[in-house]
């Protein structure tokens, strides 16, 4: 060993009383630049924990994380980015993703610490001085990377859609449907929010990737209704989608009718479904709906024999007799449903539980009962002049039309009311010719129809009378003289809604030749009752929520006769989550 | 009426909530099913409660109360008397409810109106605005869960 290595630790301490070259802040203090890329804020109350951040971070110097002042809720995932600053690069393509314009940069870039895990930090969580700073990296709507704007889907003008039964909306074209799929941030918000949990990121990313048919068996996994919700859903994912923020949602609802149409001649084929030897159980499905077909179709998949009774003549509940064909065609459900019945549903069709069938008889031969029945009776304001003639409920009227009923309704008619029922009474009136007003009793915004079918009434040319109600029929000379009156929304009330009171003096006539009344749906469980199982006030069958089981062992229920009337995709998931706890019911797991 | 003290509204008033008890209750046999049966057993207790509020009017110094202003839907001004019988379902059971909440804050009113001696008038109002907050209560409930689309 040379001298030198003997004596070098000791010349290293020659310095130690020497003033340090290393100096604790060795820069002088500049502002950065007004646009500088310095550290991250973010609004967290704007922010949704999408996760877009994350996603496109190249270094993967963010994680999305749990914090105490975010909780999760529908649109929001409550997690917040937190962000490495010994990986980040400052680049800020999590800038210019953000969907909602929560994050940025200050222009901030000098920050000493002895404590190397405090750069790694939840902005707008835990606080910073820069946080309030104005200067710094913002995002601009040239550089956010995502594309705000939906493509249109084919679609036929209003005049000529107004005058006939035929779809109208005509789908997208495979170019504009993977134009449409690359808008996606993948954040995956909305299957949270949608009633059955498709993986709608999922089968987006399918499009995008031109696998249509790996799409189609990723739909089947959690909907055997994609093909009707792809034209008809309530499309809960689009109202959380974090594009819509600022954007406009990513037309999901188009995207799975694209690729159900695309891929329908070869369903069978692609999903193909081998049969699954029978388990020894026989299930009794009560109601041929959404709710009660798609039960059947996962039981069927659990290896269940399924008897599955309907009161009309056709399956699909109010998807077939409360949707007119110009929303969903006969053939877009037809499909969806003989796929179903080939896995093998043994159907009775014109079947009233009661009449032709007791539930008696049923309860001794079979192993567990599915009672989904709907909420198909229409419910009536009990003013003057009801039962004169003219005057109609609003889902009989919609059974008639899907029976293929093409009843001359005059020149005129009045809507009442202002759900889906009422929009599609209102678009099928105008399609037999009348003019057609919809009066309803609160403002637009409470409306609770869709928006877009609010708006492609309006389209069609219906009249809206908002802040209306009529309050008295009566038949003069072959016409209907509705006596209405004008509302104005009263004084908030301990629930801070304002509930609409009629305005004084504002009495006026309307005549018309039809009146349809379509203020809400009741459920007819009567003969359940009569059979000693529970039911609501409401009249819908109580179950304990989480099973749908009821209190009398081996009955179930779903659908709108459990919840009272809801829409078609949440009819799906009650199907789907009482398919599976029947099986749990039958066969259970021994943990 | 023309009472002479007002131990003798209270009765008067306890009297037509003691009618309410009896149609509940003999609407109980009508009902649909055994739900709507328990909830005309509820509406029979809700009007047993009425009956206290009112015996608690006659303990208070209601003259120093001022009257409060309770909203009114006037749903019940322009629907159709409901039908008492056959298979009665929640709405009916609803309907029948505002309509006799209705009858009683009328009845009330023109009571208070007719009285000579103001501090019966008073109280004949002071019971017809809890007969209306009943009846609001109905309507409120009628509003949010019949007219779920209008």
């Amino acid at each position: 060993m040379a001298l030198r290595d003997l004596i070098s630790p000791f010349y290293a301490w020659k310095r130690a009383l020497e003033k340090p070259i290393t100096v604790k802040k060795p820069l002088t203090e500049r502002e950065g630049a007004e646009h500088y890329r310095g550290f991250h804020i973010n609004d967290v109350e704007q922010c949704i924990g999408c996760g877009s951040c994350e996603s496109i971070c190249q270094n993967a110097a963010i994680d999305m994380v749990p914090t105490d002042q975010s909780a999760e809720k529908k649109g929001d995932s409550g997690l917040r980015p937190l962000v490495d600053y010994g990986r980040c690069c400052w680049c800020a393509l999590c800038v210019d993703v953000c969907p909602t314009g929560s994050l940025g940069m200050s222009n901030e870039y000098t920050w000493i610490e002895s404590d190397a895990e405090a750069f790694r930090y939840i902005p707008g969580i835990d606080k910073k001085e820069w946080d309030s700073c104005e200067k710094g990296y913002r995002r601009t709507e040239e550089a956010w990377i995502v594309t705000p704007q939906r493509e249109a889907m084919n679609h036929m003008e209003p005049e000529e859609r107004a005058t006939h039964f035929e779809e109208f909306t005509l789908g997208f074209d495979p170019d504009k449907a993977i134009l449409e799929a690359e808008r996606c941030l993948d954040c995956g918000l909305c299957v949270q929010a949608c009633p059955t949990h498709m993986d709608i990121p999922h089968y987006i990313r399918m499009i995008r990737d031109r696998k249509l048919e790996e799409g189609l068996k990723i739909l089947y996994k959690t909907n055997p209704f994609s093909e009707s919700c792809g034209r008809v859903c309530t499309a809960h994912c689009e109202d959380v989608c974090a594009v819509g923020v600022l954007g406009e949602p990513i037309a999901i609802r188009w995207l799975k009718r694209h690729i159900t149409d695309s891929t329908v001649a070869k369903r069978a084929e692609i999903l193909d479904l081998k049969p699954v030897p029978e388990n020894g159980k026989h299930v009794a499905v009560i109601g041929g709906g959404p709710g009660g077909l798609t039960a059947a179709f996962y039981l069927r998949r659990f290896g269940f024999a399924v008897t599955l009774y309907e009161s009309h003549d056709k399956l699909g509940g109010m998807l077939k007799y409360g949707i007119p064909d110009y929303r969903l065609p006969e053939y877009a459900l037809g499909n969806e449903i003989q796929f179903i019945l080939d896995q093998g549903v043994d159907v009775h069709l014109n079947t009233v539980i009661g009449k032709d069938i007791s539930l008696e008889e049923i309860d001794s031969r079979f192993d567990a009962v599915l009672i989904a029945i709907g909420a198909q009776k229409g419910s009536l304001m009990p003013i003057e002049g009801l039962d004169n003639e003219g005057v109609l409920s609003g889902v009989d009227f919609l059974e008639r039309i899907a029976a293929g009923e093409r009843p001359d309704l005059g020149e005129k008619v009045a809507v009442v009311g202002g759900g889906n029922t009422a929009m599609d009474c209102c678009r099928s009136s105008r399609r037999l010719g009348s003019e057609v007003q919809c009066v309803y009793r609160r403002t637009e915004k409470e409306m609770p129809a869709n928006p877009e079918e609010i708006e492609e009434a309006k389209e069609e040319a219906v009249e809206f009378h908002f802040l209306t109600t009529p309050t008295v029929i009566e038949r003069k000379d072959g016409k209907l003289h509705l006596t209405c009156l004008e509302m104005e929304l009263g004084e908030p009330d301990e629930s801070g809604r304002r509930r609409p009171v009629p305005k004084p003096g504002s009495e006026f006539t309307m005549i018309v030749d039809t009146l349809l009344m379509a203020i809400g749906q009741k459920i007819d469980a009567a003969f359940c009752g009569d059979f000693g199982l529970e039911l609501t006030r409401w009249g819908s069958l109580l179950t304990d929520g989480k099973t749908q089981g009821m209190k009398k062992e081996k009955y179930f229920s779903a659908g709108d006769c459990e919840t009272g009337p809801d829409d078609a995709i949440k009819a799906v998931a009650a199907g789907k989550n009482a398919a599976y706890h029947i099986q749990e019911f039958l066969f259970p797991r021994e943990d | 009426m023309k009472p002479t003290s007002m131990k003798e509204i209270i009765n008067f008033a306890t009297e037509r909530e003691k009618d309410a008890i009896k149609l509940y209750t003999d609407l109980q046999s009508d009902a649909a099913f055994s739900a709507i049966e328990d909830y005309l057993k509820e509406l029979v207790s809700m009007e047993k409660g009425h009956i206290v509020i009112l015996q608690d009017m006659l303990k208070g110094d209601f003259e120093g109360k001022e009257l409060s202003q309770v909203p009114d839907l006037e749903l019940s001004d322009y629907f159709v008397a409901p039908k008492k019988e056959g298979s009665l379902d929640y709405q009916d059971v609803l309907e029948l409810a505002m309509a006799r909440e209705q009858a009683a804050k009328d009845l009330y009113t023109r009571l208070a109106g007719s009285m000579e001696d103001s501090k019966y008038g008073e109280m004949f109002l002071k019971i017809a605005a809890e007969e209306a907050g009943h009846k609001h209560h109905f309507e409120e409930l009628y509003d949010q869960e019949i007219l779920l689309e209008n």
